[in-house]
Order: structure tokens, then sequence, then C-alpha cells
């Protein structure tokens, strides 16, 4: 049997995008080996809390939820980075964002298992998961939380696998010079694309379908999990605007983390050309509004609360505001949005570095919001706040469990940006051509009418 | 057994929400096998090995 010819379409930024994969380096299998350890660590803490059950964990009556659980929510946050900028600009129009969407994809991809490995964390055992589905009921909350989260990883697979084809199909047919089996495997993923322009067709359109879908699953998979939270009539929870407050923070969050993880990649990988300042710039926009919105929230909460002064409520209210949690409470404030809305309106206009940092405050805000959101309420129950009053202090069999679940998202992001392109080759190929008349003659044969009438559009707008 | 009583049973009996969720699953996973191997057999029945010289 012939083989087709293939065809891929060309990227000026092909050399450096690809250059990754040619070499595993000492620095990787340092930094690779330093997160096995942790993981090693994690995974000994688990195997404890296995043996003795849970009672090794802070977690006592009435306070069921600890960090696992805040785990959980932090990580469903950051899983939506990768839709927001991918699915959601997409169905925007926005073009910048199209160098940004893998990387961001991929900290969806690597932190929904984590998401649910801090969920059977939380459960003690198990195989207690099984329950859900052997004995699965409509009334509870779980359920649809497990529907939803499912459904979010699968799908969240599918889109980053499809989006990546045209990519693995490159590297098996340029690369040479790496080990038989990593090109075994690229030919096995590849799946046997050609890059006919009929598939780029069908991609695209795919694509867009579940662009669609996915902004849908992103709004259902947040509110639902917070819903957990608000389908209970516990102070501080049961709010109307737990759903939306949810998904704004975890986009806010997810953003942040795209940038971190870009500064990293554009500075180990030497990657500056390809991920130029303007497109940090235009995610500085997006999270200055995220900020502001995260305050609205925040206020709109906490006035609600005030003003309402139900004894039950206003008990959890002070203790965030002045009581055991203020610190907490406090620290969370001025570093979701007090000090990144400083840097990201007066340091951060080109200037990566600040941009980071702000970016590393917000996600170190966002794990201690999600913290402040669940446990205080446990504290201070509806039933027994005048009671009964729970502490809570985490030990160390959770914290090294949390450390492993961030060890090994990391792991998994940093081992697969040496196996595959993180940049997408085929979709930054148009935009990133020099000679405008050869890519505009090629685009036609290669993708056909529709798409090349969608880009004079574009262009024609783009003059006026 | 009335409908209304079929209709109740489903949501407040333990089971039939492991079943949706495997069911959703399941469709998802159909639709997006069927929806790759459309894409992939985009053009196929007019290769032409000159069309990129």
């Amino acid at each position: 049997m012939v083989r087709q010819r293939t065809f891929h379409p060309e990227n000026v930024h092909e050399e450096s995008i690809l250059a990754p994969i040619y070499k595993i380096s000492s620095k990787d299998l340092l930094l690779w080996s330093g997160l096995l350890i942790i993981l090693g660590v994690g995974a000994y803490a688990y195997f404890q809390q296995l043996i003795s059950g849970l009672g090794v964990t802070g977690m006592n009556r009435p306070i069921y939820w600890g960090v696992y659980i805040t785990n959980f929510v932090f990580f469903i946050g950051l899983a939506h980075s990768g839709t927001f900028i991918s699915a959601i600009l997409r169905l925007a129009g926005a073009e910048w964002r199209k160098p940004l969407t893998r990387a961001a994809e991929a900290i969806t991809l690597f932190s929904l298992p984590f998401a649910v490995a801090s969920i059977v964390a939380d459960m003690g055992r198990p195989e207690l998961v099984l329950n859900m589905v052997i004995y699965g009921r409509f009334q509870s909350p779980l359920i649809w939380d497990i529907t939803a989260v499912s459904l979010y990883m699968f799908s969240s697979v599918v889109f980053f696998y499809l989006s990546l084809l045209p990519d693995i199909a490159l590297i098996r047919d340029r690369i040479t010079g790496i080990p038989k089996w990593q090109h075994r495997m690229y030919e096995i993923l590849s799946l046997g694309w050609q890059g006919r322009s009929q598939q780029y067709h069908r991609l695209e359109k795919v694509l867009d379908w579940m662009a669609i879908f996915m902004t849908m699953l992103v709004v259902t998979v947040h509110t639902v999990v917070s819903w957990v939270f608000g389908m209970t009539i516990q102070p501080g929870w049961h709010t109307a605007l737990i759903g939306p407050f949810f998904l704004l923070g975890a986009i806010y969050s997810g953003t942040a983390a795209v940038v971190i993880v870009l500064a990293i990649l554009r500075r180990v990988y030497q990657m500056e050309e390809a991920l130029p300042i303007d497109l940090f710039n235009s995610l500085r926009k997006l999270l200055i509004v995220f900020s502001l919105g995260w305050i609205y929230m925040m206020i709109a909460e906490f006035l609600t609360i005030f003003y309402g002064n139900i004894p039950e409520e206003m008990e959890v209210f002070w203790q965030k505001f002045t009581g055991d949690f203020s610190v907490i409470f406090w620290g969370m404030t001025i570093l979701v949005f007090i000090i990144p809305l400083f840097i990201l309106i007066v340091k951060g206009k080109n200037n990566i570095r600040w941009m980071v940092i702000a970016g590393v405050l917000i996600n170190i805000g966002m794990w201690l919001e999600r913290y402040v959101v669940i446990v205080p309420t446990e504290t201070r129950p509806r039933l027994l706040y005048e009671l009964a009053q729970g502490v809570y202090r985490p030990t160390w069999v959770e914290w090294a469990i949390t450390l492993a679940l961030f060890a090994g998202m990391i792991l998994l992001y940093a081992i697969f940006t040496r196996f595959f392109p993180i940049i997408p080759l085929w979709e930054t190929a148009e935009s990133l051509e020099e000679d405008e008349q050869k890519v505009a003659t090629r685009r036609q044969r290669i993708f056909g009418q529709r798409i090349q009438s969608r880009i004079k559009k574009e262009h024609d707008h783009a003059n006026q | 057994m009335p409908i209304s009583e079929l209709i109740r049973s489903f949501f407040v009996t333990s089971g039939p929400g492991g079943v949706v969720v495997v069911f959703v699953i399941v469709i998802a996973a159909t639709i997006y096998y069927l929806l790759t191997r459309w894409i992939l057999a985009g053009g196929g029945e007019e290769q032409d090995s000159d069309r990129f010289n």
C-alpha cells in the first residue's frame, strides 16, 4: 500500500516550538525526580490514611470537609483556564488566543484527575466511589457533580486530543533522531492523519461545535460543584450567588495560572518570539476585569448577609471578618484582589515578571478563598453554632497529600511539554507566516473557500 | 403502578442516578468516536497526490 503524502501547514516558529521534543536534559530529570519524591511522600501519607482511617487527618465532627475538598474546588477552578481560553475565546473569535490554547488546555487536562483524586482522598475508603454509581440518586447534588465532572474530564480529553492530532502527525513525519518507541507512539496517536483539506475543514467544524458544548459544560461544572455546598442550608453556603461566585473565581485563578505557565515555558524553552509580550498584555486585561468582577461578588455576598442579620449567618460572618479565620480571610482578600489589581494596573503592562507575581498571588489567594468558604461554616454549623463549635487543624498527612497532588499535576505537565508541542503549530501557522500573498494562495488551496472568506472578512474589518 | 409514582420513584430511589451517569458517559463516548472517525475520513474519497504541488 502506498502511503499518501501528508501536508502540514508551515509555521515560521516550527523549529523553536519543536525544540523541546528533541532532548530530555539533566535539569528535566532533576525536576521529575524531585516531583516524584514529593509524590512518594504523598503516597506514604495516603497509605497511612488508608490503614488508620480518616482519624489521621484533622477532620472530626462537625468538620467533614477540609483541605481535600479545598483542593478539589481549587483544581476544578484551575481546570477552567483551558476551556475559557480555548473554547470561550474561540467562540468570541479572539485570534490572539491561538498560541495559548494548548498550554491552557493542558492545565485543564492535568488538573482534573487531581480534582477527582482529592475527592477519593476525602472519602477515606476509595472503593466507596463505586457507591455513587451503584446507589446514585437524583436527590443528591453529589450525583450531579459526578455526572458533570466526569463528562467535563472526558470531553476535555477529546477536545485536547483532536486539536493535537495534526501536530502529532507533523512530529511523526518530520522529527528524526528520537527513540523508536517514541516514533511509534506518534504513529499510533496520529490515527493516520494526512492533512487533507477536508480533514482540516471537519476538524475546525468539530472544534467549533465542541467549543459551544464545552462552554456550557464549564458553567455547569463549577455551578454544580458550588451546589454541593449551596444546596445545604448551612450559613455562608446557602446562597444563590454561590454558583456564579465560584465560576468567576475559577476563571480568574485559571487565567492567572495560564500566565504563570506561559511565562515559565517562554523562559525555559526560549519561546520569546512564539509567545510575544502582547499575549501577556491581553491576559492582563482579562485578569483586571475578573478581579473587579470577583470583588463585586464578594461585596454583594457579604453585604446581603450583613443586612439580613440572621444569627446563624452572622456567626460565620464574624468568624471570617474578626474571628478565628480573620487572618486567612483578609490575607485572601489582599492576595486575590488588592495586590494583584495594583500590580496589573501599575506594573503589569509589558512586564511578564510582575504579571507572574500577580498570577502566583492570585492562585495562593484563591486556594485560601476556597478554604475560607468551606471550613468556617463547618466549625459553626446551623444547628450547632451555639452548642458546639468545631476546630480544624490540618495534619501532616493532609499537607503531604496536598503537595503530592500539586506535584503530580506539575510532573504530568512537565513530561507532556517534552513529548508534544505546547504551542499549536497548525493553528498558529496562518497567523505566523511572513509572506502574506503566498499564504493567502496556499490557505485557499488548503482550507478552502469557507475559511478564506472568513479570513478576508476579518482582514477587511481590521482595515476599516 | 400509576405513572406519577413511577416517575417519583425514579428520582427518589437509589440506583437510577448511577445509571444516568454511565448512560451520559457512554453516549458522549459514542458521539466523540463517530466525530473522530468523520474527521479522519475527510477527503478520503478524493485523494489527489498532486494537490499540494
